[in-house]
């Protein structure tokens, strides 16, 4: 059986013989009895219900609301924590679905539906360059549904080479994504000499077609010739992976062997749960410290109906999920009636749904046991976004939700609530707590102030 | 009860990437007003100019002064084509497939997973190479490896060499040549096959044959000659400025365009030959791949994404539609553009307006007919009363639609914009475009002309978009016919077009399709989108003879859209760089 290119990378994992073209990356784990910590963000779209969402009382310890219940049992209680009040007004001027979905991980000014600053998974991932073969990974659950060009938007966004930043689509395809991480990975990790000798294969194939590009690129000018020196440089990059040594890996089972149709409905939940496998395996793995699973897009054209018949969303006359987070004008689930009512309950619906999938993945990553012991959950953050507060497309006052404390650098069990602080500070208080620099504020300058210190154990 | 609300961006970066050419409000940007009342004569258009001498039918050509620009062609302001930068240009993912698809007979369509194009001019023609990034990068490496392996395991059907009688060598530089032949779309250079050959010659070595074909052919598919179309010709013109492709540059322009993939034997041997120096020459070849079996990508892939149809079956559109039904609506349409243009050389108001239609078991009940069996599609004629041209196919009524109801303002956006050519700007930000639902007293068309032919910044567009979409109303969400609303009302239809060649009243979709069957703007505008998808760039001034001898090619022949095509293959715009 023919190995990848992939299970080259992979399959060398956990070994220390000496290679001559291998370059030691280091020791992928930290100091004796210190874990990686690692972050995984979680996209929603069209908001939530606040009245639905935010805990009663302020502080430790808080009580279950109709969205958190699935994160209030007794084994993820101790890791959850409720952010409230947070405001998400860097993105600036029009304030609507793909215009949030630019903002919601950059907190950076909006130029139209699309970033000026990078997004906080690649932000934090960079510092993981060649420290782990994957500096951060975007898993998309319909993602390219919308039809007629709808929602068409990024969450993810990193440095471009030359200046700017460039959108990251995530991958909806869990095969793909697969093959990606864990295709063949045997499970003791140890190289055969044929791996070895393909790994050599691998790198004089891309040697051979990065001098193809350069050797063309020299003979035309302008902007055909960076072009091609650009490919040729992200080729480069890309091989640079064949050179980082892994640690041992057992690969997760593979839930699914075939996919249809990323954009059907009744995919989103087979697709969302093998994507969540390999979150916690990637993490276990140490393939990478920093993931995304994005659910859809903001303006997205899925039916819930299609997802989940038992969920009965029709309720309120659709499950269409962007037109039923439209419907409610009035907001608040103790004064509805009628069709303001349903819509309330289906939206709460919808994000309770979200809270057992996170409840899930949570627990798949409470599975693992990380290298100091403790459980890679211990050890992470699981943090839940969404590109409008409601369906109104407010945007203050956001329901951020984490679960985790990484290695109990912040507080969990807490409700925290804030006043005329930014959705930046979030992210700069993770990035802090993961002990990388550069997390003084985050994002657009003069919005974001620092770390929620309040949250900072 | 429901409440829509329609996002400016209901075209997405189509919408956003145009914008740069949309003027501010809708009254600045809609060109072509009406017939000769738009007509812009740029002074500095010299008419001694010669027009391009390259024609066919239209008799444009040896000409030696314009002639004016036929009556009611507001934009047909011919000036000579000038060089048009053509930079390197990365296949798309519909090419990238065709290609591997067609040089190593793999149909899984690799390429489908990666992420799409950014578009520009409407179609995918023009994928812009600058929106390259790792991930795409990436994508190109799996892909060779899958591609490579695959081919790499029926060795001999790859090599058409049996190295057991021949010799390893042999077979392995006979590959290098004939595959890197088709896989640059010329021959490799000495210095070319020279280094296949080291690395050939290297991997075998240490990993004997059957490997080191693997990565040659995994080299040859990463390749920048390979998934780049890089032109260099630099022969003169006819006119200063305008610099001819090589023979092998021609065969590729015309093989991407009419197969959306690589050059044939055929082709190639004509470039080796020399046999595609003149118009005809290339208008030969050009009929010859029409003609030919692939010749049907072509078709579908233009009018497939002039239509939108890419998502159809991941559509929400209520309990009655499924993916077989998607798959039914879009077999249907593309037979139909296909079968008419290709088979029964059809014309555009034929197009527009004939009953031919295709149904299996799964689409018949849309079209209200029972007793079809079997998911094997067959040709019918469809009700004269109900159904005309490819406007009231399911396919595209269904793209043109809400989950639960059809869509006057993406129907009408569509026949303006894609039909008509005109453009309409998305509603400025911030603008409320919440609906409230109909109810027992006021229909939903009332509630949308209320809020938006009333009042600016809406009324100045949607008086041009809804009344043709409002034409539409009987035809649901799925393209079904509906005589009453949920509350039992007559839908109204009627309304009066504005701001073409063809304005008045009309009683309905099949007055308007009518209607626009008999306009010049429309045949125009044919030429017009054509032109985008062959050039992979919008039409400019310094297109308007072409443009011209478009509209003529297309009024001589009726319409028909072949000739058309021919005509286009000719232009100097395909011609020269």
């Amino acid at each position: 059986m023919k190995l990848s290119r992939r299970t080259m990378l992979r399959g060398l994992g956990g070994v220390s013989v000496a290679l001559p073209f291998l370059e030691s990356a280091g020791t992928v784990f930290g100091a004796a009895g210190q874990a990686p910590k690692r972050v995984v963000f979680i996209f929603s779209s069209t908001g939530s219900v606040r009245k639905n969402w935010k805990p009663a009382t302020v502080g430790p310890n808080p009580a279950p609301t109709p969205i958190l219940k699935p994160l209030c049992t007794p084994e993820l209680k101790p890791y959850l924590t409720a952010l409230s009040g947070l405001n998400m007004d860097a993105g600036g001027g029009v304030n609507t679905h793909l215009e949030g979905m630019a903002t919601c991980m950059t907190a950076s000014q909006n130029k139209g539906d699309f970033a000026s600053g990078i997004s906080i998974d690649t932000a934090i991932g960079k510092n993981f360059k060649g420290v782990t073969p994957f500096e951060s990974l975007q898993f998309g659950v319909n993602t390219r549904n919308p039809p007629n060009g709808f929602g068409d938007s990024f969450i993810t966004y990193r440095e471009k080479a030359g200046g700017g930043v460039e959108g990251l689509y995530p991958e909806d395809n869990p095969i793909t994504m697969y093959g990606k991480l864990f295709a063949n990975i045997s499970a003791n990790g140890a190289p055969s000499p044929l791996m070895v000798q393909q790994l050599a294969q691998n790198r004089s194939v891309l040697d051979f077609v990065i001098d193809e590009h350069k050797r063309l690129a020299a003979t035309l000018s302008g902007a055909d010739r960076s072009r091609l020196e650009e490919h040729a440089t992200m080729i480069r990059n890309l091989e640079q992976r064949l050179a980082i040594v892994n640690t041992t890996c057992t690969k997760p089972k593979q839930a699914l062997t075939t996919v249809g149709s990323t954009s059907a409905g009744s995919n989103v939940r087979p697709i969302a749960e093998m994507h969540m496998d390999m979150i916690a395996a990637a993490f276990a793995c140490d393939l990478t410290r920093v993931a995304t699973l994005q659910f859809s897009t903001g303006e997205s054209a899925l039916n819930w109906d299609d997802v989940d018949k038992s969920l009965n969303f029709r309720a309120s006359g659709t499950s269409w999920w962007h037109g039923i987070s439209h419907q409610p004008v009035n907001w608040d689930p103790t004064t509805a009636t009628g069709n303001d009512r349903d819509a309330l309950t289906a939206i709460t619906g919808i994000q309770a749904w979200f809270a057992e999938r996170i409840a899930s993945l949570a627990m798949r990553m409470k599975g693992y046991t990380d290298s100091d012991g403790k459980t890679v959950l211990d050890n992470s953050l699981i943090v839940w976004v969404t590109e409008v507060a409601e369906g109104n497309h407010r945007m203050s006052d956001m329901p951020y939700t984490a679960v985790g404390n990484l290695g109990g650098a912040l507080k969990s069990n807490i409700h925290l609530a804030y006043n005329k602080r930014q959705h930046g500070d979030l992210f700069a208080t993770i990035g802090t707590a993961m002990g990388l620099p550069g997390f003084t504020t985050f994002g657009r300058q003069g919005y974001s102030q620092g770390p929620l210190t309040d949250w900072l154990a | 009860m429901v409440r829509f609300d329609f996002n400016p961006k209901q075209f997405g970066r189509l919408g956003f990437a145009l914008a740069g050419l949309l003027a501010a409000s809708c009254t600045g940007s809609i060109e072509m007003m009406g017939a000769g009342a738009g007509t812009v004569v740029d002074p500095g258009a010299a008419p001694a100019n010669k027009p391009p001498q390259m024609t066919g039918t239209g008799g444009a050509g040896g000409t030696t002064q314009d002639p004016p620009p036929p009556t009611g062609i507001p934009s047909a302001v011919c000036k000579p084509s000038v060089s048009v930068s053509t930079p390197i240009r990365r296949l798309s993912r519909r090419e990238y497939n065709n290609t591997v698809a067609d040089l190593i007979g793999d149909k899984t369509a690799p390429a489908a997973g990666f992420p799409p194009e950014l578009i520009t001019t409407g179609f995918d023609t023009a994928a812009d190479a600058s929106m390259l990034n790792e991930g795409i990068v990436d994508n190109y490496l799996d892909a060779a490896q899958v591609l490579a392996q695959a081919g790499a395991a029926n060795l001999p059907a790859l090599l058409g060499c049996d190295p057991a009688t021949k010799g390893e060598d042999v077979c392995a530089g006979q590959f290098i040549t004939g595959f890197g032949r088709r896989a640059f779309r010329r021959p490799l250079t000495p210095e070319e096959q020279g280094r296949y050959q080291a690395l050939y010659a290297a991997t075998k070595k240490t990993a004997g044959f059957a490997t080191s074909i693997e990565l040659v052919l995994r080299a040859f598919l990463l390749a920048p000659q390979f998934m780049y179309r890089v032109e260099t010709g630099n022969q003169p013109g006819p006119r200063p400025g305008l610099l001819k492709p090589t023979p092998y540059e021609m065969a590729t322009r015309l093989s991407y365009f009419i197969w959306g993939s690589a050059p044939d034997d055929e082709l190639l041997a004509a470039a080796d030959a020399g046999r595609l120096a003149t118009a005809e020459q290339v208008a030969a070849q050009a009929q010859r791949l029409l003609a030919h079996d692939n010749g049907g990508r072509l078709i579908r892939s233009f009018y497939g994404q002039l239509l939108g149809l890419g998502r159809l079956a991941d559509l929400s559109r209520g309990p009655l539609f499924s993916a077989r039904l998607a798959s039914a609506m879009q077999q249907e349409i593309d037979l139909y553009f296909d079968t008419m243009i290709r088979k029964r050389k059809a014309t555009w108001p034929e197009l527009l307006t004939s009953p031919v239609g295709f149904v299996n078991t799964d689409s018949a009940p849309v079209y209200g007919m029972s007793g079809v069996s079997g998911l094997q599609l067959r040709e019918i004629a469809r009700p004269a009363d109900r159904y005309r041209g490819f406007l009231t196919m399911p396919a595209f009524l269904t793209m043109r639609a809400l989950p639960n109801q059809g869509s006057p303002i993406l129907r009408g956006k569509f026949i303006r914009e894609k039909i008509l050519c005109q453009h309409i700007p998305d509603p400025p930000p911030n603008v409320d475009t919440k609906l409230a639902p109909a109810d027992a007293t006021t229909t939903a068309r009332q509630i949308l002309e209320a809020k938006t032919q009333t009042v600016q910044p809406c009324m100045t567009c949607h008086t041009l978009l809804n009344p043709p979409g409002f034409a539409f109303g009987n035809f649901d969400q799925i393209g079904a016919w509906n005589v009453t609303d949920a509350e039992k009302r007559n839908i109204e239809t009627g309304g009066s077009l504005e701001g073409t060649d063809v304005d008045g009243t009309f009683k309905g979709h099949l007055d308007l399709i009518d209607k626009l069957a008999k306009s010049e703007e429309t045949a125009s505008c044919v030429g017009k989108v054509w032109f985008r998808y062959a050039m992979a760039r919008m039409e400019s001034v310094d297109d308007g003879c072409i443009q011209r001898d478009l509209l003529e090619t297309f009024k001589a022949s009726k319409g028909d859209i072949q000739q058309v095509l021919l005509k286009l293959v000719t232009t100097d715009a395909f011609l020269y760089r």
